[in-house]
Parts: structure tokens; sequence; C-alpha cells
């Protein structure tokens, strides 16, 4: 937490890191105030973003004022040294601040560590380490050095194998991180790289369809424009005016595409932005590789969609073209009806897998967490409150906010769900054969199991009545079935060695809660007794009281934390956080099935267009002959409907393998059921139906004698 | 059979207004054989379509079997039409993805006769214009005038009262012009009514009665038996 003192300013912050002096050049960050030189090159002194430097002191110049730290009884001044430009929201690596790092170093020496573990120590996992290679250096070469360097600096093998410890150290390149990086405490969470490939396919599967449709029409288009090929070239146009005249056609139709495009680029940005609940993201838009990929798809699209075309429309015959005998082959019309069922098939899959998102993140938001975490307001605990006088404090605050008509009960815990855990240690049964398993640590008081509903599967939750229960813990099921127990009944009254050497009973078991997202498992929790944790509080409320609840508890905690800002959530809000990503995911996934469809659909009318004008002197002669229009309407729809029906055979395997291996990823998940194929079918089905009408309606109605004149 | 009174035809374009069929009136008998002819544009094919149902008339009248047809929908046309008038092409119109047989066949495939009563009945006709040996031909396999008994044959399966032709032997060379129009014959002999529009004096002389148009009118009617 950070003061401004001299304005009562505080803020609880967690975007601040301590960065040696090298930082300031190798982030590129660009200090509007100080020296970027000797800003963080001393103990003590602070560089803050642009708005964290408006936050604690507005309008005022923020250089050379102090902002102080305070945790616990300790207090630590800064001097603010720099502000630095903000940097941009999409940045893996979000900075608030940077203290200096030898702050560090003066406050560990301060606190009798006269080694300077800052300087020292490789067992610390939570910083984060950049190396700035020299340009052309490939990273793999340096990290296959390292393991030496590991043995050399930080334990030699011997000691490792000994003493059954890993030390490994992996470098990743600074643009893979938010896609492809998965390890614990990242600074921030990560993009889905698998997804972003996926969506990425997908686009560029959409422009190719629309480029191939875009030539399927025009040479469809062929048997209406043989004839002017025909006068053109009998008025002396040679194949290569021909050739050039279709690619200006196909370049004019290209350029009025591309404005069109780009005029809707600019106009969907922020309702985009919007959409996916991100900031304006306008930055990647102007960066020149941007442009460059822009203009080679434009080129290559136009080139591409044009040459095809322009060969074969100047390839015609006068001579065979003008008599009137002209009829287009029927090569390529496997290609075309490929393309047809290419195009169905991603529809029907994209469909379904929209459906598949959405029920699966239905089903995870609607299935029980195990605890109740409904109308629970989350304060985050103060840091400033000294341990000896916790208790004198928060026991007359606790009685206080009980006090409170619209509150039930409060509990402290140093951990709530949604928050991901990284306290654990090693535990192993004493005596048993096996090695220690990793178990998660929860810290909670006595009010925390009932307050949040947790069952227990056996024994019983922690008491003040026991003075015992200083040395108990309490398992969830997963833990206790970790640790060989073979049921939950037989864990209780067992001992445990907790951390390798503290030996705690186990008193209770609780049934498996989700600590985290139904994304994820369930891990083997241990809930020890910490009356003291002050990390959060949970407050449950009445239903429809919040407002003034909220109201009132700022002003009991300003009476009893004067020194800490009060910072509040609300859990199952905090908690259907995590599901913010896959709902997202479904969002665009429904969008870009949309576009399929739609394109699919333009690409259908193009080619069953083609397929009626081809067909027209076969409809004239067939009505003449006396056909009825639904028979001719069943003659015309029917080759299609049988492409249709076979993307959808293909469309289930596929989908159905596509959507199992995206479910995979999901700890807890729904089951694929055969209904979701068949609905995105008949939607396929119905929208190709309609497709084909328009066209062939046309035809049926058609007078025959217009196409049966032939003089 | 036919009896058209004051019939009106008048195709319209933005600017254009022709006049195709001016206040017409002609009868045709029954088993006569009559040939229609006229320079270009003078109105025989407007006349072929209206009598073959396939167009209707702006004004007039036309009674086909004693019944007044003009203002007949486009379902009671197409009944009468697959019922009573087959028609015979300058160009053939086969269906190129059809074989003979198949092509022949079709009429009857819309008057809904079962599958057996078809065969029989195709390979009768086929039989009767001599063309039995290719009924498993495309149309691409066969001469023009082979093409063109194919067209006979597929427009009399149905046992028509009246045939339409429209220039039969125009794209054909005269020895299979000369069998074409003694096919005709033949079927009018056994008494099929047959109006043919032809540019042909050969052709016309195969006829009862030639009516000479002119600007949608009839000018002059020459009885030759």
């Amino acid at each position: 937490m950070l003061t401004n003192e001299a304005q009562d300013k505080k803020f609880s912050e967690n975007k601040g890191y301590y960065a040696d002096a090298a930082s300031v050049d190798m982030f590129g960050l660009h200090l509007i105030k100080g020296n970027p030189h000797t800003a963080l090159d001393a103990p003590d002194k602070i560089i803050l973003s642009e708005s964290t430097a408006k936050k604690y002191f507005g309008n005022e110049d923020a250089l050379g004022k102090t902002l102080v730290n305070r945790s616990g009884e300790h207090v630590q001044p800064f001097e603010v040294t720099g502000v630095y430009k903000d940097f941009p929201g999409n940045s893996h690596l979000i900075m608030n601040y940077l203290v200096s790092y030898s702050t560090l170093g003066k406050e560990l020496l301060s606190g009798g560590d006269s080694s300077n573990q800052s300087e020292t120590a490789w067992g610390w996992y939570d910083f984060y380490v950049y190396v700035q290679l020299k340009p052309g250096v490939d990273f793999h070469q340096l990290e296959s050095k390292l393991p030496a360097f590991t043995n050399k600096y930080i334990n030699t093998e011997e000691w490792r194998k000994t003493n059954n410890v890993r030390d490994e150290l992996h470098l990743i390149p600074l643009s893979d991180i938010h896609l492809y990086s998965n390890y614990n405490q990242e600074a921030e969470v990560n993009g889905n790289g698998q997804a972003v490939s996926f969506l990425f396919l997908i686009a560029i599967f959409i422009i190719c369809i629309a480029w191939i449709n875009y030539i399927n029409l025009a040479t469809a288009r062929s048997v209406e424009r043989a004839k002017e090929v025909g006068v053109r070239k009998v008025l002396g146009a040679l194949r290569s005016n021909l050739i050039r005249q279709f690619l200006m056609e196909s370049l004019v139709l290209n350029i009025i595409s591309l404005l069109l495009s780009l005029i809707i680029f600019f106009l969907l940005l922020h309702p985009f932005d919007g959409f996916t609940g991100r900031d304006n993201y306008t930055g990647f838009a102007l960066t020149a590789n941007y442009w460059l990929i822009f203009f080679a798809l434009f080129a290559g699209g136009t080139l591409l969609s044009g040459l095809y075309p322009a060969f074969v429309l100047s390839g015609f015959k006068p001579v065979v073209v003008l008599k009137g005998a002209f009829k287009n082959t029927s090569s390529g019309l496997l290609l075309r009806k490929s393309l047809i069922v290419i195009q169905f098939v991603t529809s029907v899959v994209l469909i379904a897998g929209t459906i598949i998102v959405y029920q699966q993140v239905n089903y995870m938001r609607n299935q029980s967490v195990g605890a109740n975490i409904n109308q629970t307001l989350v304060l985050k605990g103060p840091q400033t409150l000294a341990d000896s006088l916790y208790q004198s404090v928060y026991q007359p605050f606790k009685t206080a906010v009980l006090q409170q008509s619209s509150v039930k009960n409060i509990a402290a815990s140093t951990s709530v769900m949604g928050d991901e855990i990284y306290w654990t240690n090693g535990s192993k049964r004493p005596g048993a054969d096996q090695s220690a398993v990793t178990l998660y640590n929860l810290g909670v008081d006595y009010d925390f199991i009932p307050s949040y509903d947790i069952k227990m599967a056996a024994g019983r939750n922690f008491s003040p009545q026991f003075g015992t229960d200083k040395k108990a813990v309490i398992l969830n099921e997963n833990a206790a079935k970790l640790l060989g127990f073979k049921d939950a009944a037989s864990a209780v009254n067992q001992k445990l060695l907790r951390g390798g050497s503290d030996t705690v009973n186990i008193v209770g078991v609780t049934a498996n809660f989700h600590q985290l997202g139904l994304q994820k498992t369930i891990d083997p929790m241990i809930i020890v007794p910490r009356p003291n944790s002050a990390s959060y509080y949970s407050i449950k409320i009445e239903p429809g009281k919040e407002q003034q609840t909220i109201a009132s508890l700022k002003q009991t905690w300003n009476r009893y934390f004067p020194k800490d800002p009060f910072d509040y959530f609300f859990l199952d809000e905090s908690f259907g956080q995590q599901y913010k990503a896959d709902i997202l995911f479904g969002k665009v996934f429904g969008v870009f099935a949309f576009l399929a469809i739609l394109i699919a659909c333009f690409g259908l009318l193009g080619l069953s267009a083609y397929n009626v004008l081809q067909r027209t002197k076969e409809i004239g002669i067939r009505k003449v002959l006396g056909a009825s229009a639904q028979s001719i309407l069943v003659l015309l729809s029917r080759d299609f409907l049988k492409l249709i029906f076979i993307s959808l055979f293909l469309a289930i395997p596929v989908g159905w393998y596509i959507m199992t291996s995206w479910l995979q990823d999901y700890a807890y998940r729904i089951n694929i059921g055969w209904w979701v194929f068949a609905l995105a079918g008949t939607v396929a089905f119905l929208v190709a139906i309609v497709t084909i009408s328009i066209q062939v309606l046309k035809a049926t109605v058609m007078n025959p004698v217009k196409s049966l004149r032939t003089e | 059979m036919i009896k058209i009174t004051e019939l009106e035809k008048v195709y319209r374009t933005e600017e254009v207004e022709t006049v195709a069929l001016n206040k017409l009136s002609i009868e045709v008998k029954e088993g006569e054989f009559v040939a229609v002819m006229g320079p270009s544009g003078c109105g025989k094919s407007t006349l072929l379509n209206i009598l073959g149902l396939l167009d209707d008339p702006d004004a007039g009248s036309f009674m086909f079997n004693g019944i007044e047809v003009a203002k007949f929908n486009e379902r009671k046309r197409a009944d009468l039409r697959k019922h009573n008038i087959g028609f015979v092409f300058q160009s053939f119109n086969l269906i190129d993805e059809l074989t003979v047989f198949e092509n022949v066949e079709l009429p009857l495939i819309y008057t809904g006769m079962k599958a057996p009563d078809r065969k029989k009945r195709v390979e009768e006709v086929l039989d009767k214009v001599q063309i039995m040996h290719r009924r498993n031909h495309y149309p691409q396999q066969l001469s023009g005038g082979q093409q063109q008994r194919v067209a006979v044959a597929r427009a009399v399966v149905n046992k028509p009262k009246l045939i339409l032709a429209d220039e039969p032997t125009g794209n054909l060379d005269s020895h299979n012009g000369n069998e074409v129009m003694e096919l005709l014959t033949e079927l009018n002999e056994q008494g099929t009514t047959i109006v043919m529009v032809t540019h042909s004096e050969h052709d016309s002389r195969y006829s009862h009665r030639i009516i000479r148009m002119l600007d949608g009118q009839s000018v002059t009617e020459n009885i030759l038996i």
C-alpha cells in the first residue's frame, strides 16, 4: 500500500515491482520527468507511471515528492525520481510503479539478513529476470549453456540428487510470453495461443473462401461474357488485351472491397473493443507490419482471384461463342462441388462449436462451486496493522460489523475462491513409505467454513474451545485421497507431517469445493487455522441491501483501520471473471460462424445461379413437355441438397473431434450431445434451401419460350 | 380444332412497341396439315407459341377443341398442353444429359404414366421413327436427322392431337429434311393435326394448305389439296 501522506491519498497496489537501473533502458520506459540514468540507481527511489502519479498527486509535479509504503509497523518512505508514460494495455507486464532494486537489499540488511539474499538467492521464484541478447543471437544457444551455469552457481548435480531437488533455468522470448508461457505466478493473466491460432486460421479460411467464390462466380459468368469476348476478338482484341481487361476489373472490385473493409474496420473498432471488453488497442493497426500484411493480402487476393477467370475468359474461340453454341464445360465442376462441401462443413462445425462453447460456459457458471459464494462482499484486509495489535483491533471491528442488521457473518482467510493459491508445501503421513505430496494451503479463522457453507465430509471445523487446535488441520477430500486415506472418515484424528517437520492433527475433511473455476481440477488442499489471517474478510450480506451495507461498512472500516484503504469486491462477480475469456471466445466464435455461413451462402447463391443459367434451355424444354414448377424445383435443388447432406455428415466427425479436443482444457466439461450437430445441420440446411430457392424460383417461373428461341 | 379470332400480341420494351400479331384470325380443322410461311418477324413464331399455349395473347379469342383457352392460367395451360400438343423445334431441343430413350420418355413421366407402360410406349415410337438401335445414345452422338427424328418421336409419344413444328428441317440437309417431312406426313395420315412454320417452299408442299403471313396478319391462303 502506498500513501501520499501530505494529501492523505492511499491505495493498495499490486502492480509494482522492484527493478534495477537497467530496466528503464531495457523496457524502453519513456521518462516524462526525471533522469533515466539515475532514476533507480540508489535505494528508496520510486518511479511512477503517468496515471499512477496522477492518482497520488493530481496535477502537481510528483518529482521529488515522497510516497510512503506501510506494511505492518514497517514504514518506508520513497522519493519519486521519475514519471514515465503509461505502458500500452496489451503489455504482458503492467507496471504502475517501479522501486529501485537496491531498496530490497537495504530492507533485507536492516531485517538482519547480512548475506543480502536479494543478490545471492536462487530459490526465490517470484522474480522475473529479463535478459537482452545481442542482435542475431539464438536464445536456444544460450539456454543450452544454462545447465552448466546452474551446476556451477546454484547447486551441484550430486546435491540435487541427494536432496531430490530440481533446478532448471529456462528462457522464453518476450513476444511469446503473452500467448505461450504457462508458469506459476505469471505477471498477468496470459492469452491462449491456441485459441488465437485457431481464430487466425478461420480468418484465413474465410478470406480464401471469398477469393475462390470470386473465381467461381467469375468463371460461372463466362457464359454470359463469352459473346462479349467473341465480339472483342473479332474486332481485333488480342488475348493479352482481354487478360488485362479482366485483371483490371478484378482490381477495381478489390479496391472497392478494400475501401469498404477499411470503412467497416474503423466503424467497428470501438464497438469491437466494447464487445471484447478490452481497452482500445488501435495501436497495433498502425504498425508497419500490419499494413504490409494488409497490402500483401490485397495484392495477392487481386492477382489470385483475377488471373484464373482472366485466362479462362480470354481463351474463348470467337467462332464457337458467336455461333451461340457455347457451353461451359463440366471441368471444374468437381472443384466447385468440393468447395461447396468444404464451406458447409466449416459452417456446420462453427455453428456447432458456438453452441458447445456456450453450453460449456453455462455449465461452468451454473455448476455448484461447493461453497456458497453468493451475497459475499470481500474486503481486502488491512496491511498496516502490527501482528501484536491485530486481534485487539480486529475483534471490535468484527463486533461492529456484525451489529449491522444486513450482515449475517464475517470470516477472515488468506485467500478466497477465485484466487490462485501459491502457498504450498509438501506433506506426508508419519512413517508412511511415500514421498511428500504438495498440498495447497488455505489459512482461515473459525468462521470461514460455516460462513461459506462448506460441507464437512468427516470430522469437525476448527474451534476455539479446543486448545489443541493450533496444531489442527483440515484436508479436502482430494488431499485425503492423495495422502492415501481410504475415505474421509479414516483421515480424521490421524497425524500428518506438514512441510517436513511440523506434526499436525487432522480434525476434519471437507467435501471438495472449487477454489478456482471449473476449467481447473480441484487441488489437494490443507486448511490451517489462522485466526490472524488478514488478507481477506468475507462478509455475507442480505440481498437488496448491498449499497447501504457498503456505505456503513466503509464508516466502520475507517474507524478501525484509518491508515488502510477500503477496498472491496463481490465474490460471485470476481469468481465469474475466470470465465471472461471463455465467454469472449464464444462470442468471437459466433461471429465467425455467422461470417462463414454468410460467405458460404454467397458461394452457393452464385453457383446455383450459374447452374440455373446452364440449364435454362433444359428447364424450358421440360416445361414445354409439361413439367410442373415443383418438379423443376426438385430437379434444380437436388444436386445442391445432396452436397449439403454430404457436408453435414463430414461435419459431425470433424466438429466432434475439434470440440472434444477443445473441451480437454476443461477439468469439468459437458458431454457433446448429438442434437448439437442436428441443430447446426438444420440451420445450415435451411439457410442453404432459402439461398438456392431464390435462384431456382426465378427459373421455374421463367417463360420457356424465351429460353428456346434460337433464331 | 383450332379457331382463333382477332388475336393480338404486342411486345413492348421501354422504347419500342412491336406488333407481332395484328387481329389475326385463322382456323385449323382436325386432321389438317397446315404450313405457315412468311418473312422473318412476320409473327409466325409468336403464333406458334400461342397455339402451343406457351404464350398468351393480349386480346382476341382462342378456341381449342371448342374451349376458350385464351385466358387459361399457367397450370391449366400446362395440363392441356401435355395431353394434347407435341412440339418439334428447328434446333431439336433435346436434353444433352439424357439418352435418346430418356428424352422420349420425359413427356410420359410428366403425365404420370407408370414405368412399364412408358417403356412399351417409348419403344413403339422409337421403332416407328427407326431410331430404336440408338436408344441408349446421347443426342450429341447422333446426326442432325437422327436428332430430329428423336424430337419427333418425343413429340408424338403422348399421342397428341396436334403437332406444332417450328422449321423442323431448318437445321437439316435436304436428304434428312425429306425423311423428317415424310415422317410428319405419315403421322398426319394417321390422324394427327399438324401446324408447321417454315421458310421452305419445298417443305410447304407436303401440307394441305399454306397460310402466308405479313406484319402479323394473314395475307393469303393457298389450298394445295
